[in-house]
């Protein structure tokens, strides 16, 4: 799975019209509401399979070739424009706007008057009040607020959801017809 | 009747002393002394502290002072309590013990008879190694955790001198076991389990009579009373505001000054208290106090 640029890709490290986009690293996380990925821009196929992932005990490549997301412009038809990658993308994982009861936690300091024992100068006995605190931890306010509840409903491989995600992302700078599934 | 205080540097180092925890020792004393003037009272200390109280001029407000001359292999930095149970555990007649920073404001003489008295029931929490400890586990005889409520002995009322001796020593072997295990991993949730929960499951065990000065049981975790009450306790909460008072956690917040509490308004009230005594003149004691003692 990966996306090839059709016409001239025009990179620091030179053009090429084999353009090759690799989707790596997706790291799926809903505790902070987040799909992250990293998308990896090769010259040519060739050069994104010598510098693909290597695992434990594989053989390390003698070189590997990932072409720096800097200065790079696309020519594709009557189309010329810059392109600008992320180097980490992000999918937010947001549900739909909803009223959400939030509490809010602190911590609290209570009071009570109770009757002691003190003394006066003469040393004989009165009885006065004092002012016995305590703090406590809980819920000091609630209120209404509207979020985006994190949406745990998805569905499928989610490199397939990073790849949608990064064609829309492509659409919005370049024609949608020049970015092709390899 | 005996009353006993134990007084020990467990620092070794003369930082150790403070001018409240001193003043609290001595309120205690002079306040028990005021509403108890027939009571034998006696205290113990380590000889620095003997010397620490001697240049301060107030080793004769006591009856007796014994210098403490224990050699148990017990981490007493950590388990900062440990020679109390030594000193139950040498026990020879009825007797009674009283922390350092507890306050009596009455006269309990027709309290104390043939049951066991504590200060009052409170609940576990982080302040005490529960039933998964380990280190419990491997102890010679593990402490059992059959109830779930520990024992405050800020004040400790022991009539029965068999069941104070085996009390104290139990306690005593079980923190020399400990520190034997954990070294300097000790905390105090070791001696809170050896010295107050283990008082209340003898006494559960044993089916000893026992009584607390406060009805209602207090909770470690809000650090204050709650509504629930034992079937065992004396006074009503509002009642025992008036007839004793123990310090506990609020000397930290004393220290600090914090939000309802005051150091300097803490010292007078005591000094206050010591007064009624008219057993020392509170010029002269803060003048040595401030000669003797750094810390606040």
């Amino acid at each position: 799975m990966a996306i090839r640029l059709d016409g001239i890709l025009n990179t620091v490290a030179g053009a090429t019209t084999g353009s090759y986009i690799r989707i790596e690293y997706v790291k799926y996380m809903p505790w902070v509401g987040t799909i992250e990925y990293t998308p990896m821009c090769f010259k040519n196929e060739l050069e994104a399979n010598m510098s693909r992932i290597r695992y434990f005990g594989d053989e390390l490549p003698a070189a590997t070739f990932p072409i720096p997301h800097m200065s790079m412009s696309l020519e594709s038809g009557s189309f010329t424009g810059d392109l600008d990658i992320e180097y980490t993308m992000t999918i937010p994982l947001t549900g739909s706007l909803q009223d959400v009861n939030i509490k809010h936690y602190g911590t609290t300091i209570n009071s009570a008057s109770v009757d002691v024992t003190d003394f006066d100068d003469d040393g004989n006995e009165v009885t006065t009040q004092e002012l016995m605190t305590w703090e406590e931890f809980g819920i000091v306010s609630e209120s209404i607020e509207q979020k985006h509840p994190i949406d745990l409903s998805r569905n499928g491989s989610l490199l397939s959801q990073c790849y949608t995600h990064l064609k829309e992302t492509l659409a919005e700078q370049i024609p949608a017809e020049s970015i092709l599934d390899v | 009747m005996t009353v006993k205080w134990v007084y020990e540097n467990v620092t070794g180092f003369d930082a150790f002393y403070s001018k409240l925890n001193i003043v609290l020792l001595i309120t205690s004393l002079c306040l028990w002394k005021k509403y108890h003037p027939r009571h034998t009272t006696v205290l113990y200390v380590d000889k620095s502290t003997y010397d620490k109280f001697f240049n301060l001029d107030i080793i004769y407000l006591w009856d007796r002072v014994e210098i403490l001359n224990y050699t148990d292999r017990v981490n007493r930095e950590k388990l900062w309590a440990g020679c109390k149970p030594k000193v139950i555990s040498q026990s020879k007649e009825p007797m009674l013990i009283i922390d350092h920073d507890f306050l009596i404001f009455k006269n309990i003489d027709e309290l104390l008879n043939d049951e066991v008295i504590y200060s009052y029931d409170e609940d576990m929490s982080q302040w005490y190694i529960n039933s998964n400890d380990q280190y419990n586990k491997n102890l010679k005889d593990p402490i059992k955790f059959i109830q779930d409520k520990a024992a405050n002995v800020s004040f400790l009322y022991l009539p029965n001198v068999n069941f104070a001796r085996d009390y104290g020593q139990q306690t005593v072997d079980r923190l020399i076991e400990f520190t034997a295990m954990l070294g300097d991993n000790l905390n105090t949730g070791y001696l809170t389990i050896c010295e107050q929960y283990q008082l209340k499951e003898l006494l559960y065990i044993n089916k000893i009579k026992h009584r607390t000065l406060n009805k209602n049981i207090y909770s470690c975790d809000k650090v204050q009373f709650k509504q629930e009450k034992n079937n065992i306790g004396i006074w009503e909460l509002e009642e025992s505001f008036l007839y004793y008072k123990h310090y506990g956690v609020d000397k930290r917040r004393i220290l600090d000054n914090r939000q309802g509490y005051n150091y300097s308004d803490t010292i007078s009230y005591l000094y206050r208290c010591i007064n009624s005594s008219k057993l020392i003149n509170i010029e002269y004691l803060d003048n040595k106090l401030n000669n003797n003692i750094s810390n606040k």
